[in-house]
């Protein structure tokens, strides 16, 4: 019961902030006659309310896990993503930020569930987003590892307290965890992609650099011929 | 010239926060001309700083007039900003306007030169504009 009530607060806290950025945007829209400052601001205010409806969305998805609904095939690693790479291109913008993608796999499908790595992979990329100083470029980057392929998400904030890079590099995420020294954050999005990880077998992981963090997924490469 | 620095790490929110204190800023103008006119060109500007360490450098160089800040900023919070600030005796004298979604309490913060403070949550653009026309028209 206990750790059920934290998951609701840990939620709700991770929600109040898009909700009240969506609110100050929504404001500041009646506020303004100027046409252009009005298009813009409702553009934020659909990218935010979508990132805000696919975090909400994740969460569910956490719920039907048990389920087995998920099904593993052969999927294509470059194409989620490019996929996500597109998605959260706009936000970086947003931020003066940018995100790179770098491939050095000669593998191209893994064993996954191509909506949970989306999902994965995203939470690595807004992570980088929120955190990263501006007018740096946060790095993607996608290699074999023998019988693995590992995407890395590369970003220069502060970087993950010990005790999480510990927790996560063993698999002991077992709860949201907040993170002091990345202010706001509920730790949310990284317990939503090592759920997800652990669903499809895959390994969840960080490196800490001086300037920054590395979060890294690595999933098992899959037999099937890539015909593209 | 009046200068507002805005120290926010949410860009969009800082978005929200510039516009809010441009209709102050016009507000003032219009009701007290003489408070904003020092020359026939520029007579206020809006910086926006996403952490400490720059706003701290942009104050260094030139005191604003008025400071609008969030608490909960990516590296040194807002408070060590507050701190560093009340131990100067030009900076001491800056008034501030804190936005966070902290509930914090305005008369606990007041020896830090603290005149407001909002909650994100509840705030709307129009009591942010009102806080800076008063406070710059009483500066």
């Amino acid at each position: 019961m206990a750790s059920e009530v934290n998951g609701i607060l840990v939620a709700a806290h991770e929600l109040k902030a898009p909700l009240s950025l969506m609110r100050q945007l929504a404001l500041n829209m009646q506020c303004t006659e100027d046409t252009n400052t009005q298009d813009r601001l409702c553009n934020q205010l659909v990218n935010v309310s979508e990132r805000a409806l696919l975090q909400v969305n994740d969460l569910t998805k956490i719920a039907r896990l048990e389920d087995g609904l998920f099904a593993m095939e052969p999927v294509s690693v470059r194409g989620i993503c490019e996929t996500v790479a597109r998605d959260v291109g706009s936000l970086f913008g947003f931020d003066r930020k940018a995100l790179a993608i770098e491939y050095k796999n000669r593998q191209r499908l893994v064993v996954a569930n191509s909506e949970l790595l989306y999902s994965v992979i995203y939470n690595f990329c807004t992570n980088a987003m929120h955190y990263s100083a501006n007018n740096t470029t946060s790095l993607m980057t996608v290699s074999d590892e023998n019988e693995h392929i590992r995407v890395n998400v590369r970003d220069y904030g502060p970087t993950l307290p010990i005790s999480i890079w510990r927790d996560l590099n063993q698999g002991n995420l077992k709860q949201p965890t907040h993170i002091s020294m990345r202010p706001g954050s509920s730790g949310l999005g990284l317990y939503i992609a090592s759920q997800f990880a652990g669903y499809m077998h895959a390994t969840l992981g960080a490196v800490r650099h001086r300037d920054g963090t590395s979060f890294f997924v690595e999933l098992p490469v899959s037999g099937q011929a890539c015909l593209f | 010239m009046v200068k507002v620095f805005i120290i926010e790490d949410d860009v969009m929110m800082a978005e929200c926060l510039e516009l809010a204190t441009l209709n102050g800023l016009r507000q003032l103008q219009s009701s007290y001309p003489d408070k904003l006119a020092t020359d026939n060109y520029t007579t206020y500007t809006i910086s926006k700083f996403t952490n400490i360490f720059d706003a701290t450098q942009a104050i260094n160089q030139s005191l604003p007039d008025l400071i609008i800040l969030d608490i909960l900023l990516s590296g040194p919070d807002g408070f060590s900003l507050l701190n560093e600030l009340m131990t100067y005796n030009d900076t001491a004298a800056i008034p501030i306007i804190v936005v966070s979604s902290l509930d914090l309490n305005q008369q606990n913060l007041a020896h830090y030169g603290v005149v407001r403070v909002f909650r994100k949550e509840i705030m709307t653009p129009l009591q942010l504009s009102s806080a800076v026309q008063e406070i710059l028209a009483n500066a």
